[in-house]
């Protein structure tokens, strides 16, 4: 069974949050746009395992529903994701197109361009074996961007979809 | 794994705001009665039936913000919030203000938080129209509890 112990959070006040989860609007990923001007909020998040006994792999971040398939008052709703602790420039959000995912990748260091992944959260020898969890807070950014004379709408229907595969040490 | 990480996105419209007028002060005292359009000036209901004949007869920004008050009754009505009173604030704020009592429930945070981002969708020149609606739709929500 899933432990789920990958989580998001955000830092405020000094503190780590934990983002909510299933629905749950208590403490979500969160954006406020004036509608009739459009534009963007750009957010920072943090990926992190909080577990020392297990490891995750292929992490992928994806907000849902895709942008493809958007519909009603998403339309025009655009979201990227680029990971990293500095704020992506202009330059660097217009390498993604909306719907993007972040994705871990097991050669963090060699990756190109780093705004595009996270690292596996897992710590390895020089030979490539798992030794130990890594509890670190890995940062992302979130843009939300709105066109210009979008109608008042509340949407909570949007999710970010989070996926890895979960280990069990080996260590 | 696979979780589902919660989002919350608002688009809201920024407070518009003029400077009052004589008669404005008038209407706020209560010694004068606003000019209301005909259509509204016996109504004391509000209800989806209500803002949808309506809604071809406004323009669009006094629909959103009437549909946004039809949205926060629905809203308040499925969360079973027990409400104390709804206040048209008094033009200064230029905005509709809910209050409702916390009651212990799961989504209150997610609520309040909702109704806060409501608060200042409504402008001055929406407010006469909406005056017609309160009485009605303070006495709509008092059914709720």
């Amino acid at each position: 069974m899933a432990e789920n112990y990958l989580n998001v959070y955000k830092f405020e006040n000094g503190a780590y949050t934990q983002i909510s989860e299933n629905a749950d609007m208590t403490n979500p990923i969160f954006a406020n746009i004036d509608g009739s001007a459009g534009g963007s909020i750009i957010k920072k998040y943090y990926l992190r395992n909080i577990d020392e006994d297990y490891f995750y792999i292929n992490v992928n971040l994806k907000p849902m529903p895709e942008i493809s398939v958007q519909s009603g008052n998403l339309l025009g709703l655009e979201l990227r994701l680029l990971s990293g602790d500095s704020e992506p420039t202009s330059t660097e959000w217009d390498t993604v197109a909306s719907g993007n995912s972040l994705i871990s990748t097991s050669d963090y260091l060699s990756a190109s361009p780093k705004r595009w992944y996270f690292p596996e959260l897992v710590s390895k020898n020089a030979s490539g074996t798992a030794i130990g969890a890594d509890n670190n807070y890995y940062p992302f950014w979130v843009k939300w961007t709105v066109p210009p004379r979008s109608n008042v709408t509340d949407i909570t229907s949007i999710y970010f979809e989070l996926s890895a595969t979960e280990n069990y040490k080996t260590w | 794994m696979s979780k589902r990480i919660s989002a919350h996105l608002v688009i809201r419209y920024p407070r518009k705001s003029r400077k009052l007028t004589n008669t404005d002060r008038d209407i706020l005292s209560g010694s004068q009665k606003p000019n209301l359009p005909k259509k509204y000036s016996g109504d004391t209901t509000l209800n989806a039936m209500t803002v949808e004949e309506e809604k071809d007869k406004l323009p669009d920004t006094i629909f959103t913000s009437l549909s946004e008050i039809k949205e926060g009754y629905t809203a308040i009505k499925q969360y079973g919030a027990n409400l104390i009173s709804l206040l048209a604030d008094n033009l200064r704020g230029k905005a509709l203000e809910f209050r409702i009592t916390p009651s212990q429930i799961p989504e209150w945070e997610a609520l309040n938080a909702t109704f806060k981002n409501h608060k200042g969708l409504i402008n001055y020149d929406m407010y006469i129209t909406l005056q017609s609606y309160r009485a009605g739709l303070v006495k709509e929500l008092s059914k709720v509890t």
